[in-house]
Formats: C-alpha cells, structure tokens, sequence
C-alpha cells in the first residue's frame, strides 16, 4: 500500500493505545495479554518516533515492577488462597490495633498464580501506555492542544527548553563559583544559588519581552458567559456522575449517562473557550483517513473484545489453565493492521539504500 | 514614520528622567544609528518605539511617540508587533520554540495568520535574512551569528515596516557582524524597511547610517545627518577622532573617505620605531597544554609564556578556545595534556561576570572579598572606587550597568593580589569612556608587575592597551607577538587607524598625533 | 472573573478529592467497587477537566511576563526533580512550586504546579496514568501555598512557608499512595480496600500498606521541603519579588492609563 510520508497525528496513536489498553482490562487470559503486549511491542518497532524505543523500554520496566509489587504483597500478606501450599513462610501477627492482619504464613500457588495475573493485566495496561508515548512523542501533542490553552503550551514549551539551558548555566556558574573562596558554608550555597536564580529571573524578563514584541497579548476579543456556563455546567454534571457512580445504589446507568454528558458538555466548552483568540498554529497535524482508520481500529478492537466478553465471559476469563480463545485473539491481531497502512513519517531504510546518490 | 514629541520618561526606581524632552522624528526607509555612553537610554528609546516603554518596563511619560499614525500610549507591545520588529540584547535568551522553522513562524502564529500564508513566509524569510541552511537546526546548535539572524527573520515574518536592533553584534566577532549587519543594510536597501540600531561600537554601523540620533548622559538627545552629528559628539569611532585630532573638513565616517586624506599626511610621516616589548621574569606558562570536552577539542597543543608587566590580548573567532585557555591558565580545568606552571596566583574574571556575585549589595560583596582574602576590610571598596568611582554601595549588583559589574568582580579578584589577571571578553557592553578607564587600569596593573591577559574582540580596544597579541582559531595559537605587527598584519583584526594609515604601522590616533609631533 | 475560576477549582477538587479517595468512598453495590478500572477511569477524565480549569485560569492572569515565569520556574522544577531521585525522598519539585505560589497567588500556583509535573514527565520518562493525579496534586500544592495568609512576612513567613512545605510533603504523599493502593495490592489481600465498609475500616488497612511503603519517602520529602525552604526560601522570594518589581508585572492596561492625569515631565 502506498504510504505518504507525513507521521500520524499524535492522537491517533494515543486513541489506538488507550482503546487497546481498555481491552486488555476487560480480560484475564494471560495469553491473550501476551498477544496484546505482542502487538504493542510491534507497532512500536515498525512505527516508533525516534527515541521511542527507550521509553517503551521503560514503561515495560515500570510494568515487571508493578507486577512484582504485586505477586510480592500477593506472598507476603495473601489473603486467605485454596489449594496447594507453595510456600511456607514464617509467620507474624500484627497485633489487631495496628491493623490486624497476618504477614507471611502459607502461600498457596493459586494465590501466586492470581498475583501473576493480576498484575499481569495490569502491567499490559501499563506498556499500552509506554506504547503510546513511543509511538507519539508527548511533545507533539503540545501542538495540537486546544486553543485556550495556547498559554500554557506556551509555558510547557519554554520550560522544555529551558530545562537543558538551566542545567548548562549552573555548571558555568559552579565553574565561576570556584573563583571567590569563601569559608563559610551557608554562603557557599548562596554563591551557587543566588545566580542561578537571578540568571533565571533574567530570563524571564527577556523570554517575556521577547514573546509581547512578537505579538504575544494582543487585546482579546470578548468571552461569553454561555461557553462558561457550558464548562461550568459539564464539570458539575462529572462531578454528580462521579458521585452516582461511586454510590451504585441506582445502578451504573444514570451515573454514567451524567459522566459521558458532563464531558462532552466540558469538551466544547473548552474548544469554544479558545474562540476568541486569534492564535494560529504553523503546520498543524493533520487528522485524514489515516487517522481515522487507526483509531477506529483501536475502538473497533475495544468494542469486540467487550461483546465477546458480555456474550461469553468464560473465553476472557479462563479459570483453570488459559486457552487462547479463537475470536479474540483475531480481534487483537486485527489490532495490529496499522502496521500495513498507518504512515511512518521516514522513508525505509531499504529504500534509502537504493536511492541514487 | 516616527515621531516623538517632547517625550520624557521617568522609571519608577529613578529620581531623574532617562530620557527628558526628545524631539524628533525618523523617516521612512532610513537606517537611523542610536548612540550614547552607556546607561544614557538607549534602550529606553528604542523601547518606546514598540511600546515596551512604558508598557513593559513601567514608568511615568510625557509626551508622545506616535509611530506610522500609531500613539504609543494607547497600544501594547503586542499590537504593534505587526507594525514594529524589535530584537533585545541577548536573542538567546528571548528563543520560544526549538528549531528554526518554528521560531520564524511563532510571530505569524501570534497574530493569527492561515497555515498556508506562514509556509510561504517562513521560506521568503529564511532566504532574505540568508539562513535557508538552518532551517532544521535547533538554535541552541547555532552560532551567535545565526542565533542574531534567526532573532531578526522571527520579527520579520509578519511584514514590519520597522525594525528596531538593540547592540545586535556587541557579542559578535568581526565576521558574525559583518554577516548581521549585511543582512540588515540588505533590508534597508531592498526592501525599503526603517531600521533603527542602538550600537556602541559606531566603527561597525556609521557607514550605513542616514541618520544618527545621540543621547547624551542628561537625556538631552541630538538627532541629525552622520557628519553634523559627529562633529560635536562625545562618542566618535576612530576615524572621526582622528579627523577631528587632524583637523580634516569635512569630517571622514569612513575608512575609505579618510584613506583619501591620509595620504597627503603620510607623506613626511616616517614609521615609528618599532619598540620591543619589555616585560619582566615569566609568572605562569602553559606547556602543550590540550583541552578536550568529549569529542569537542577546545585547545590543541597550545605553548604560552605569560610575563610580568606585560598586557597581552588574545584574540579569534568565538568558539577559538580563549575561555578554556584561560581556565587553563587558571587552574579549575585540568588540561587532558600538558601542563600549566604558575608561580604566582592567579585571577579571573569570567565572560559572565554576574556569574561570581550573589549578595544583595556592592558593600556586601566587597566585605565578602576582604574577609575572603584575609585583607582589612575596606581594599576591596578602594579598588573599587579607582576602577569604577560612584557606585551607590547599597545598589543590587545585579542592578549594575554591564561596565560597573565588570568592575566590581574586578575588584574582588584584585583583592587577593594576584600576579596574574586573566579578563574573559570584558568588552562586552562598555562605551568609549568605560573602555578608556578599563585601559588605564590594566595599564597601571601591568605597571604594577603583573601579567594581564585578556580576550577580547574589539580591535580598537586591543590597539590601546596590548603590548603583545595572540591569534587563536580551531583552538592553536596561529600567532603571537607585538601587537603592532599582529595588528596590521591582518585586514580583519586591523584597527580603523590601522587602515587608513596603512602601510604605515600606526594603530591609535594617540601614536598618529606623536608621529606627526 | 477571578470568581470564575475559583468555581471551576471547587468543582475540580471535589472531582479530584473523589478521584483520589475512591477506595474510602466508594460503595459495595457501584460497579467500580470490585474491578480496578476506578483509576483509569478517572485518569482519563482528570485531563479534560484539569485542561478546563486552566484554560479559565489563563485567561485571566496570563500575560507574556507569567507566561515566562511560569515556563522558567517549572524548568527549575522539571531540573530538580531527578536530583536526588533514588535517594529516599529528596524531592526538591515541590520548591519551586511552592515559593512560586507564595509570591504570585494561589491562581498562579495552580497552574504552577500542573504546568512543573507536566514539563518534567516530557523531559523524563513521558506520560503515564499517575500524570493527571501529579498534576492536580501539585496543582493544589501550589494553591495552598498562594492561600496562606500575605500579611505574614520576615521570618515568620519562612517558618510558615516551611510548615506548609512539610505538611504538603506528607499530604502528596498520602493521596499518591492512595491512587496507587489498589495497583499494589489488588482487591482481595487483607491489606486492600473493601468496597462499601466503614471508611474507617479502610483507612487502617490502608495505613498498613502506607506505612509499609511511601511513608519513609514521604517523610523525606517533608524534610526536604522544610530544610530547602528555610536555607533558601528568602533568597529565592527575594529574587521573585525583584523580578516582579523590574518587569512592572502590573503595569496598568491603556485604558486606565488615558484615564489617569498625565504627569508633566
């Protein structure tokens, strides 16, 4: 398929990762996570961004370690297993005023293997996420944020770019430093500190002198009452819905209708909120029938995996030894078909080679 | 285009207006030169073309600034943006975006311009500024030469017709600004824009200038054509001193007006005798000494004998490795090979010096100096005082003008009487008269036996008070000897002097107006 | 207008303070009482409802000098927050955040901090589910400290500052230890949550795992807090307060200065 050499709007990916993470919430078959995390691992291979590879690398750190906090407090204080003693760990009373409970004892291998799947559903979710930011760079999305954030973009990026130029002035000013002696070592802090922070505050005034005579702050045009109304009123309806949600005693329904209201209400308010100023963004990301392919896929693998699981609950949830169940594991291959359509953003290094000097 | 009609400010920290009852005017499609010892208000006069005076700064103003039919006084920095590109000081530090291409379109952003319409832009942009090869570059890789380039291109996109440059080459070696200010005249010339340039070094800009604009200490400002302007200003550059000294009407701007001049003078000129440098026993010397960081090789085999007495400057692009040298030479950087001997101790004053204060008055650093350097309480302020007289002891260093900061950590490394001192680029900033009694007091440090060593890029500056030049590029010493043979040696490090004078080795109008004696 | 933005807060923090003690709250019929979907839920709901509240708190108080402060002092937070990370809680982020607070308003401090944990996740290890409970945690560290009474000053101020710095230490601590209680242990050991009981009940197990884990960091970093705050907190205000005063951060609009008599030169 011909590919154009653009890359994929940042959301799209992140819509794609999320609706795969959201699937592999929705079941416990340690075999089916493994395909999850599978085709995670793959899009990030062949899509990437640069760089990506080490994030992807330390969120599926991040994963094995929740999944070993998991199994180690699965060991350590179990919670009452059946079955086959593993483990027989000395065992210590917590006295009932601290809070009662029993540390050690014995651990059965049925309570190991819950703490494995447990955590290991979660420690999918978890590379999900560490396979959006691979494949999207956090930074990008920093571009597309909803014009009333402009400001705060603004300020995130300043930040991004100053980080690294703080860094450098400090060791200069350490450097520097070393040319006034001085005994007494709470001024030697000072001798560090003080310029630094004065070195930063100069910045601010000539970052921010530099933003107003490039037209930062032009009078804004005027805010209506309806769009924080609009805001206002979603973020009230979220909080209700929140509230129903966690009370449960009218069932999930009516909370979540208020939730899914609330935010919608909440997510054009704040795209109205941008209206009335006039900022422009240089090359935005473009969203086209690429994007949307991506993310359907993502939605289209939620939705399977959520029917398959209402209508047949036992595949996704193997009791005894997991069998990877048929229609699933289709529906999350299928998940993986951006691989042959979604852009990369480079051209092939096997084209590369070939190209005529 | 520009109007000011007795305008006056006055800042909210000062007693006395920076700038008191300017009345003048720009017109349209010239490059108008904004000069004045330091501290005089330049800044402020340029500021309150755009509007950050008062807007940004503060402050209490009579009068009015009424640019292109716009009055100041009822519009922000921001709004005029379209009408007025202003560039500050130190365009590094005003960057927003990471690489080029975007830092070009973060204007056009701002005022609300389609997509389409800021591609085209930041192609035109990049082609007449001269950067088109930096397009993808992050501008912290740049050099400061392009860094000043993409500064200007970002105020250019949205089609000002002014342009205001505050000292755009002051950090700039000769060939950087040369680049900076080819761009600019390209501007004036091609494109019919109104450039307005605050500069201390006037050798660098006069010759472009249709019109200058002098503000004296008093706020009192003078605004008329080049010649007339010079000829009664307290700032001049070297060649209209030494047409002024010799009495040449009408008064040249340029070398190329003088050297027509300066022949009729050379004739019955003889060539001064060439005095070998006396010095003293040698203090310190580098050996071999290399200095790597990573990959990046700063200094490569460099062999130095520093003397007593003896004012050396050195000099060469940035990036040569004259900083990493003198830390070297001072010790905090152990070379990677070679050896640095001193038998002396040694001060430095970095190329920031705001770098070594960090309390809250001058009278508080200097007593941190003594006490520091086991000295009685009160050396410190005395050396002050010879180097820099009148600075309110109570003031924040950080509130110091560039020149009095010099001389502040000065004196605190001269505290501890070092055999040697070492100035990382103390130009930066200083007018003539700041720079005159910089010359003075290196002069009696040499005098007092010590080694002075200093890098600097400004040839004049050099001319004045080095015995002996070194030439750095690529991190070698490509040269080293009396200043007058490295000086004229050179196109590109020769004086103004130097060159209207030439063949004749004659690089200050001080040694013009001897020889003629 | 401010009034505005103090609404959207309230109702931000009533969410938030929902989203963070759901294991207390929550009720044994609810459908989020049995599985760990609460947190990602919520995760993906905090991003819209920060980004509400910060939008209106932009347009009220952001000109290009904020704009600047607020990039440079979460740089400075973004730069010390991998100081010190390994050893047991020195988590200088919260300095900034807080001195940043105190000098320029709870509005500021907000957004301070939402803008600190934001910045260092892009410069680090990217953005994670525990991101938008960061963010809003610091968010309301940096609120408190605008909130805390102005007219205190001189040395008073560094101890109160240096107070709050421990007691937001310990508080972070606590609800970031809460969002991560049902990832650690699940929903069926003896030290986890049970739907619906007696909120009391809760809290003691959750003081088990909280004691057994973050609670020697949180220490820490109560401790690093008050030490940094009292070494540096006055120079640092110092420099802020400078920094506001040079750059005339309340320059009165064209508006008012027409309105004003001009003075004569």
């Amino acid at each position: 398929m011909n590919r154009p050499l653009r890359r994929l709007h940042p959301a799209a990916w992140w819509i794609w990762a999320l609706f795969l993470a959201a699937a592999a919430s929705r079941t416990t078959d340690v075999l089916l996570l493994l395909i999850i995390i599978a085709v995670a691992g793959l899009m990030v291979y062949t899509h990437g961004a640069p760089g990506g590879g080490r994030v992807f690398r330390i969120y599926v750190l991040v994963a094995l370690f929740v999944l070993t906090v998991r199994v180690v407090f699965r060991i350590v204080i179990g919670g009452g297993g059946v079955g086959e003693v593993a483990l027989n760990l000395p065992e210590l009373s917590v006295p009932d005023w601290a809070t009662g409970i029993r540390i050690g004892g014995a651990v059965t291998w049925n309570e190991i293997v819950m703490g494995l799947t447990d955590g290991m559903r979660l420690g999918t979710l978890i590379i999900c996420v560490g396979a959006a930011n691979a494949l999207a760079d956090p930074r990008r999305m920093l571009r597309s944020l909803p014009r009333a954030l402009h400001s705060i973009g603004t300020a995130v990026v300043v930040a991004i770019g100053l980080a690294p130029q703080l860094v450098a002035s400090t060791l200069r000013i350490r450097r520097a430093s070393a040319l006034r002696s001085v005994k007494s070592r709470r001024l030697r802090l000072r001798r560090l500190l003080a310029p630094v922070i004065d070195d930063a505050m100069d910045r601010t005034l000539a970052l921010a002198l530099a933003m107003e005579t490039r037209g930062f702050g032009r009078p804004l045009g005027q805010r209506s009452g309806w769009v924080f109304a609009l805001s206002a009123g979603g973020m009230l309806l979220v909080a209700l819905g929140v509230f129903l949600l966690l009370d449960g005693s009218a069932g999930s329904r009516p909370g979540v209708l208020m939730l899914a209201g609330g935010l919608v209400a909440a997510a054009i308010g704040l795209r109205a909120a941008g209206r009335h100023r006039s900022v422009t963004t240089y090359r935005p990301e473009q969203w086209r029938a690429h994007e949307w392919g991506v993310a359907l896929v993502g939605f289209g693998v939620f939705a399977a995996i959520t029917l398959i699981g209402g209508l047949d609950p036992g595949s996704l949830h193997p009791s005894g030894v997991p069998q990877p169940p048929l229609l699933a594991t289709l529906a999350v291959l299928i998940a993986a078909s951006p691989v042959l359509f979604a852009p990369t953003g480079a051209p092939s290094s096997r084209a590369a080679r070939l190209r005529p000097s | 285009m520009i109007r000011f009609t007795d305008y006056s400010i006055t800042y909210s920290t000062a007693d006395i207006p920076t700038l008191s009852h300017v009345d003048m005017g720009i017109e349209e499609g010239h490059l108008c030169l904004v000069t004045g010892p330091t501290g005089s208000g330049k800044s402020t006069l340029l500021g309150a073309i755009n509007g950050l005076v008062p807007h940004f700064t503060g402050g209490r103003v009579s009068g009015s600034v009424v640019v292109a039919g716009r009055d100041i006084r009822d519009t922000v920095p921001g709004a005029m943006a379209d009408l007025v590109g202003y560039v500050g000081q130190d365009p590094q530090r005003g960057f927003v975006a990471e690489t080029v291409e975007y830092e070009l379109a973060y204007g056009m952003e701002q005022a609300g311009l389609d997509p389409a319409t800021m591609r085209a832009r930041v192609e035109e942009t990049l082609d007449i500024i001269g950067i088109a090869h930096l397009r993808d570059k992050h501008l912290m890789d740049l050099s400061g030469g392009e860094q000043q380039r993409v500064a200007i291109g970002s105020v250019l996109t949205v089609h000002p017709r002014i342009l205001v440059l505050d000292e755009p080459t002051s950090a700039l070696d000769p060939a950087a600004a040369e680049d900076v200010l080819a761009a600019v005249t390209r501007l004036v010339h091609d494109m019919g824009l109104t450039v307005v340039i605050a500069e201390h070094r006037l050798e660098r800009v006069i010759q472009h200038a249709d019109q200058v604009v002098l503000i004296e200490r008093s706020g009192a400002v003078m605004s008329g054509d080049p010649r007339s302007v010079m000829e009664s200003s307290s700032v001049v550059p070297p060649v209209v001193e030494l047409g002024r000294a010799v009495g040449w009407d009408p008064l040249p701007l340029t070398v190329r007006d003088a050297r027509v001049r300066a022949r009729e003078l050379q004739e019955g000129l003889e060539a001064p005798p060439v005095e070998p440098i006396v010095a003293g026993p040698v203090v310190a010397s580098a050996e071999r000494v290399s200095v790597t960081y990573g990959r990046v090789v700063a200094v490569r085999d460099v062999t130095l004998d520093l003397r007593r007495g003896e004012v050396t400057v050195v000099m060469g692009r940035n990036g040569s490795g004259k900083s990493s040298l003198f830390w070297a030479l001072q010790g905090s950087l152990r070379p990677d090979s070679g050896a640095v001997a001193a038998s002396g101790t040694v001060g430095l004053v970095p190329q920031t010096p705001a770098d070594l204060l960090f309390l809250g008055s001058v009278e508080a650093e200097c007593d941190q100096a003594d006490t520091d350097a086991g000295q009685d309480s009160g050396t410190c302020r005395e050396l002050l005082d010879e180097i820099a007289p009148g600075i309110p002891r109570d003031s924040h260093p950080r509130d110091l003008s560039e020149g009095q900061r010099l001389a502040l950590v000065l004196a605190t490394q001269l505290v501890a009487r070092p055999d040697i001192v070492l100035l990382d680029e103390p130009t930066r900033g200083l007018d003539y008269a700041a720079k005159e009694s910089l010359t003075d007091v290196l002069h009696r440090l040499a005098a007092d036996g010590k080694a002075v060593v200093l890098s600097t890029h400004d040839v004049e500056f050099a001319a004045l008070v080095a015995d002996r030049a070194v030439v750095m590029a690529e991190g070698e010493v490509v040269a080293d000897g009396p200043v007058s043979g490295i000086l004229t040696g050179t196109p590109l490090f020769a004086p103004q002097v130097a060159r209207v004078m030439a063949p004749l080795p004659l690089l200050t109008v001080r040694q013009v107006e001897e020889a003629i004696a | 207008m401010k009034s505005r933005a103090s609404l959207l807060i309230l109702i931000v923090s009533i969410i938030g303070l929902m989203a963070f003690l759901w294991p207390l709250l929550v009720s044994s019929e609810s459908a989020l009482g049995h599985s760990e979907d609460a947190p990602w839920l919520f995760a993906a709901m905090l991003p819209l409802l920060l980004g509400v509240v910060l939008a209106e708190l932009s347009d009220g108080i952001l000109d290009a000098k904020r704009v600047a402060m607020l990039g440079v002092l979460s740089a400075l937070g973004a730069v010390l927050r991998p100081l010190g990370a390994g050893t047991a809680g020195v988590e200088l982020v919260f300095l900034p955040i807080i001195l940043g607070g105190r000098a320029f308003g709870p509005g500021f401090g907000f957004v301070l901090g939402s803008t600190t944990l934001f910045s260092s996740a892009l410069l680090t290890a990217g953005v994670g589910p525990w991101l938008p409970f960061q963010m809003l945690a610091a968010s309301w560290v940096g609120m408190g400290a605008g909130l805390l009474p102005r007219r205190v000053s001189g040395r008073a101020e560094i101890v109160a500052l240096a107070a709050y710095g421990a007691v937001s230490a310990m508080a972070f601590g606590f609800v970031m230890n809460m969002y991560f209680w049902p990832f650690a242990v699940g929903m069926d050991t003896a030290l986890s949550m049970q739907a619906g009981d007696a909120v009391i009940d809760n809290l003691r197990r959750f003081f088990g795992y909280h004691v057994a884990t973050s609670l020697g960091w949180d220490v820490g970093r109560a401790v690093t807090n008050v030490a940094a705050i009292t070494l540096v907190g006055r120079g640092v205000l110092a420099a802020l307060h400078r920094a506001a005063r040079r750059s005339a951060f309340d320059v009165p609009a064209p508006e008012a200065a027409k309105a004003s008599p001009q003075p004569s030169g």
